[in-house]
C-alpha cells in the first residue's frame, strides 16, 4: 500500500512553517528514510503521517483511502517512538499486546500473536519484565514488537536509534536493516543519521527547513546531489566552480576542462561536486597538484587536506598503503571521465546552511 | 568519600543522628506506656482506653468522618487541577497552582481567624472546619498528583496508545486510570493523615460537639491524668501510625506535615 | 497543536482548575480579605503586648532555627551521604515527630520535664537531685519542645536536599586536591547554600505559626498565636485577634517569599 502525502503543510502557532508543501510518494512495501537536521519538519511530518497532528494544509492517502483527518487510532500503523514511551505500569508481554486490546481476536489467539511476535524479536524472556527493568536495546525491541504486533499496514519509526550508545547503535541498525526487509510493510524511518539513512533506505527523502531536497535512492543522492547542501549533507565533497559551455557537455575550472556526467544544463556557472575518493595520485600525467596542509591516517585510508594553487582547498582520499607527509606536494588526477554538476544558483541554499563550505574560488 | 572525612567524623556522625532518633521516639513511647498504668494503682491495666474510647468516642467517630470528607472533597478538587496543570497548562496556570501551595506558608491561627471572620454567619458550622483543614490538604493532593503527571509522559504515552488503535475508553482505563491510580491513594492517605493529626486549624474552628481528635487532645490534656493522656495519645497513635507506614512504603522520602500540624 | 485539541485545550484547562480556583476564592483569598478589612476598621491598631508578642515569636522561631540547622547538618549529611544499615530505621524514627501537633509536643514535653517528669526522677533515683524537675514550664521547656519538631523537620528536610547533589562535585573537588575544610568551604557549602536557606525559612515558618505547645506549656512567654488564641476566646476581640493575625500572616509571607530568592541563586 502506497502512502501519499500530498501539498502538506503543518504552520504552527506563531506562524512556524514546520511542514511546507511536501508531496512525497513513499512505495508500498519499500523503506523509505526521511532524514534532515534538527528543525528540517521531518519528525512532524511523520507526526502527520501519524496523525498525532493535523496538518494545516493538503492530505494524506494510504492506498486509495484518505485518511487526512482519521484519527491515529483508525489509521491501523505502527509507531516506534525515539523515546519507546513503553507503558511503565505494564510488563513487556502486556506492552507488545497492547495494540490487540480493541480487535475482536479471542484471547488465546491474542496470547499467541503476542508471543511469536516476541520471539521473532528474541525477546521472550523479558515477557514479565517491567520497562524500568530492561536495558535501552531490550526496549527498543519490545517497543518494535509492540507496534508490529497487530501487523500494521504502515510502520513508522521517529529516530529509533537515537537514544542508545554508539556500539548498541551500530549492531541495531544492521538487526532494523534484516527486519524491514523481511516485513513487506512500508515503513517510514525518520534519522538524523546520513549513515543510517543510507543504510537502511530503499529510498531516501532529504528535508531542509520544512521542503524535501531531493527524493532518491541514496546511491543517486550521494552522486547526483541537487544542490550543494545535499552535496554536503552525505559525506564531504569538494565544491570547484566552474563555467558550463554552450554544449552543455564540458566545464571549465581551475582544475582544467570536465566532462559533465548529466549533459543538458544550460550554459552558464556550475559548481562541479568532486568527492575526496574520486581524485588519485598520479606521479606521471597529473591533473594538478596539492601542497598537503594536514594528513590524518585512518587505517585502511588517509584523509588529506591540501592546498591546490588554482583551486584552493581540496579533501583527498588516498589508499593507506602509501605515506604522505605535511608540507609534502602530491600529483593528482581526477578519476572518473565525467563529473556531476549543480547550477549555481543553487550554491545560495547550501552556504546559507553551511557557513563553512569548501567552495572554492578562483583567484 | 567516607575514608576522607575519617572514623572520627564518620563516628560523630552517626552518634548525633542516633541521638535524635531516639530522642524523637522515647517520649512517645514513653506516654504510651503511662497509658497502661490504672489511674490510681501502680498496676497495669487497659482501664485508660476503655475511659478514653467511651469519652472520646463520638470525637474519633466525627475525626473519621471529617477525615474521609476531607480526603474525597481535596482529591475532587486537586486532582483535577493537578491533571491540568501538568497536561493543559494555560496562561495563568502556573499562578494558580502557586497560590494553591501558599497556605502551606501561613500560620493555621491566622488562617483560621479569617475563616471565622469571613463567614461570621456560619460559625459552628462543621463545613468550615472541613474548608480549613483542607487548605492544609489540598495543595498536597495538587502537589502528589502533579508531580507525577509531570514524571509520567502522559502525553506520548497516550499518543502511542493511540497509534496501537486504542480509542477514548480503553485509553483512559489502560493507560490514564492505572498510571493516576498511585499517586491518588498517596493523596488520599497524606490527606486523611493530615486532618486526622491536625490542630492549628482545627482547635479555632471546632466545636466541643464536632471535636476532631487532634484538637480534642487539648481538652484532654489539661484535664485527665497522665494515664489518660497517654491512652488519648496512644490512640490517636493507632490512627496515624498506618497511614504514616504506608506513605514511607509507597513514597520513599519521608513527609512532613509542616504547617498542617 | 494536537489534533482535536488544539483549540479547546485551553478551555479544558480552565475547566479543570476551575472548582480549585473557587475553593482557594473562597477560603483563602475571601476570608484574608474580610481579616484585613476587620484589622484596618477604623485604622490599624497594634498596641505594646501585641509588638512585644511578635517580638518573642520571631526571636523564638529565628533562635529554634538556628539551632536546629546548625545541630542538623552532620545527620542530614551522614544520611544523605554514608551508607549504614541503620539508615532507614533512623530515617522513620525523625518523621515521628512531624506528625505532632504543638498540643501533644507540649504534652510530652510534661511528660518528661515536668515536675514529675521522666527525667527529673529518674535523675533523682540515679544521682539524687530532680533536676530538670518542673523545666517543661519555663522558657528552656518551649525551646526544648519546639527543637523536639524542628530538629528531625530540618534534618529530613535537609537529607533530601543534600541527597540531590552531585556527589561527582565532590570528588572533583578532591581530585583537584583540596582538603576536606577547603572542599567544605568552596565545593559543598555554596552547593548546599540555598538548600540550607530554605530549609532555615521551613524551620522558621513552622515555629512561628505553632501555638499548641505554648498553650500546653507557659503563658508567661507571650507569643503571637497564643495572643490570637487569647484574644479571638478569652476577650471575644474579633477585631484585637485580626490585627495579629494580619501581622503574623505578614510575617510568615514574608518569610515564604524569601525562598524563592534563595532558590535562584542555585548554581
Amino acid at each position: 500500500m502506497n502512502v501519499n502525502v500530498t501539498q502538506l503543510s503543518k504552520r504552527y502557532d506563531g506562524d512556524v512553517v514546520a511542514v511546507d508543501g511536501v508531496d512525497i510518494t513513499f512505495p508500498s512495501g519499500q523503506t523509505t528514510v526521511i532524514v534532515g537536521p534538527s528543525g528540517s519538519g521531518k519528525s512532524t511530518l511523520l507526526n502527520l503521517i501519524a496523525g498525532l497532528l493535523l496538518p494545516t494544509t493538503g492530505s494524506i492517502h494510504f492506498g486509495n483511502r484518505d485518511v487526512t483527518r482519521i484519527p491515529p487510532e483508525d489509521r491501523n500503523i505502527g509507531f516506534v517512538f525515539q523515546s519507546y514511551a513503553l507503558f511503565p505500569h505494564m510488563t513487556a508481554e502486556e506492552n507488545v499486546g497492547f495494540g490487540l486490546l480493541e480487535s475482536r481476536l479471542p484471547a488465546s489467539q491474542r496470547a499467541e500473536i503476542v508471543e511469536s511476535t516476541m520471539r521473532r524479536f528474541g525477546i521472550e524472556r523479558l515477557r514479565r519484565r517491567r520497562p524500568g527493568e530492561l536495558s535501552g536495546g531490550e526496549k527498543q525491541r519490545v517497543a518494535l514488537a509492540r507496534a508490529l504486533a497487530r501487523r500494521p499496514a504502515v510502520l513508522l519509526l521517529d529516530e529509533p536509534l537515537a537514544a542508545l550508545d554508539a556500539q548498541l547503535r551500530e549492531r541495531l541498525r544492521s538487526e532494523l536493516k534484516s527486519i524491514f526487509a523481511s516485513l513487506n510493510v512500508t515503513t517510514i524511518h525518520v534519522t538524523h543519521d546520513r549513515s543510517e539513512a543510507m543504510l537502511l533506505g530503499d529510498s531516501v527523502v532529504v528535508m531542509n527547513e520544512g521542503r524535501v531536497l531531493q527524493h532518491d535512492t541514496p546511491q543517486r543522492i550521494y552522486r547526483q546531489p541537487a544542490n550543494v547542501f545535499l552535496a554536503r549533507f552525505f559525506g564531504d565533497a569538494n565544491l570547484i566552480e566552474g563555467h558550463l559551455d554552450a554544449t552543455g557537455r564540458h566545464i571549465d575550472t581551475a582544475l582544467g576542462s570536465l566532462a559533465v556526467s548529466e549533459p543538458g544544463a544550460t550554459a552558464g556557472p556550475v559548481v562541479a561536486v568532486i568527492r575526496p575518493e574520486m581524485l588519485a595520485l598520479a606521479p606521471s600525467h597529473p591533473d594538478f597538484t596539492v601542497r598537503v596542509e594536514h594528513a590524518e591516517f585512518l587505517g585502511s585510508r588517509w584523509r588529506v587536506e591540501g592546498i591546490s594553487e588554482r583551486a584552493g582547498r581540496i579533501i583527498i582520499d588516498l589508499p593507506g598503503d602509501v605515506a604522505i607527509a605535511a608540507g609534502e606536494s602530491l600529483p593528482l588526477r581526477l578519476t572518473r571521465d565525467s563529473v556531476h554538476v549543480i547550477a549555481a544558483e543553487d550554491i545560495a541554499i547550501g552556504a546559507h546552511h553551511e557557513p563553512d563550505l569548501t567552495v572554492t574560488r578562483r583567484s | 568519600m567516607i575514608e576522607r572525612w575519617g572514623r572520627k567524623r564518620f563516628a560523630i556522625g552517626w552518634t548525633m543522628t542516633v541521638v535524635i532518633a531516639l530522642m524523637a521516639v522515647l517520649p512517645p513511647l514513653a506516654a504510651v506506656l503511662q497509658a497502661f498504668r490504672a489511674p490510681q494503682a501502680e498496676q497495669w491495666s487497659p482501664g485508660s482506653f476503655q475511659y478514653v474510647i467511651e469519652t472520646y468516642g463520638g470525637c474519633l467517630l466525627f475525626s473519621l468522618r471529617l477525615a474521609a470528607f476531607v480526603a474525597l472533597a481535596s482529591l475532587v478538587i486537586g486532582v483535577p487541577a493537578a491533571y491540568a496543570f501538568a497536561l493543559h497548562p494555560f496562561r495563568g496556570s502556573a499562578a494558580i497552582e502557586q497560590l494553591a501551595a501558599v497556605p502551606l506558608a501561613l500560620p493555621g491561627v491566622s488562617v483560621a481567624i479569617a475563616v471565622i471572620v469571613g463567614y461570621a454567619q456560619l460559625r459552628g458550622n462543621w463545613l468550615l472546619l472541613a474548608g480549613g483543614q483542607m487548605l492544609y490538604t489540598v495543595p498536597y493532593a495538587v502537589r502528589v498528583v502533579a508531580n507525577t503527571l509531570r514524571n509520567v509522559p502522559l502525553r506520548t504515552l497516550e499518543d502511542v496508545a493511540r497509534t496501537l488503535g486504542a480509542h477514548g475508553v480503553v485509553r483512559f482505563r489502560h493507560v490514564v486510570a492505572p498510571l493516576l491510580v498511585r499517586p491518588v491513594v498517596l493523596a488520599s492517605l497524606i490527606v486523611f493523615a493530615l486532618s486526622w493529626g491536625e490542630f492549628n486549624v482545627s482547635f479555632l474552628l471546632a466545636t466541643p460537639t464536632q471535636m476532631p481528635i487532634g484538637a480534642a487532645l487539648y481538652g484532654t490534656y489539661t484535664s485527665n491524668s497522665g494515664a489518660v493522656s497517654g491512652a488519648a495519645t496512644a490512640i490517636f497513635l493507632a490512627g496515624a501510625l498506618p497511614l504514616l507506614v504506608a506513605l514511607q512504603l509507597l513514597e520513599r522520602r519521608p513527609f512532613d506535615f509542616g504547617q498542617g500540624v | 497543536m494536537r489534533s482535536g485539541e488544539e483549540k479547546s485545550g485551553r478551555w479544558t484547562g480552565i475547566a479543570l482548575v476551575l472548582p480549585l480556583l473557587l475553593f482557594l476564592t473562597a477560603m483563602l483569598l475571601y476570608p484574608l480579605m474580610r481579616l484585613s478589612a476587620l484589622a484596618l476598621h477604623r485604622g490599624l491598631h497594634v498596641d505594646a503586648p501585641m509588638l512585644h508578642a511578635l517580638r518573642n515569636s520571631i526571636i523564638l522561631s529565628l533562635g529554634v532555627a538556628t539551632v536546629s540547622i546548625l545541630l542538623c547538618l552532620t545527620p542530614a549529611w551522614a544520611l544523605a551521604r554514608w551508607p549504614w544499615r541503620l539508615k532507614v530505621a533512623l530515617r522513620s524514627a525523625l518523621t515521628v515527630p512531624l506528625m505532632f501537633s504543638g498540643v501533644i509536643v507540649g504534652f510530652l514535653t510534661i511528660l518528661m520535664l515536668g515536675r514529675v517528669g521522666l527525667i527529673p526522677t529518674l535523675l533523682a533515683s540515679l544521682i539524687g537531685i530532680p533536676a530538670g524537675s518542673g523545666a517543661a514550664y519555663g522558657a528552656v521547656g518551649l525551646v526544648v519542645a519546639y527543637l523536639y519538631f524542628e530538629i528531625p523537620r530540618a534534618t529530613l528536610a535537609l537529607e533530601s536536599a543534600f541527597r540531590d547533589i552531585d556527589i561527582e562535585y565532590e570528588a572533583a573537588a578532591s581530585t583537584l586536591g583540596a582538603r576536606p575544610w577547603s572542599r567544605i568551604r568552596r565545593v559543598i557549602l555554596p552547593l548546599t547554600r540555598s538548600a540550607i536557606a530554605s530549609t532555615f525559612l521551613l524551620t522558621f515558618s513552622v515555629s512561628l505559626g505553632s501555638y499548641g505547645v505554648a498553650l500546653m506549656l507557659s503563658r508567661r512567654f507571650t507569643i503571637l498565636p497564643v495572643e490570637i488564641y487569647t484574644a479571638y476566646t478569652g476577650l471575644l476581640d474579633d477585631q484585637r485577634a485580626s490585627t495579629m493575625s494580619l501581622m503574623l500572616v505578614a510575617v510568615a509571607l514574608m518569610a515564604a517569599s524569601l525562598t524563592p530568592l534563595v532558590n535562584r541563586r542555585r548554581v
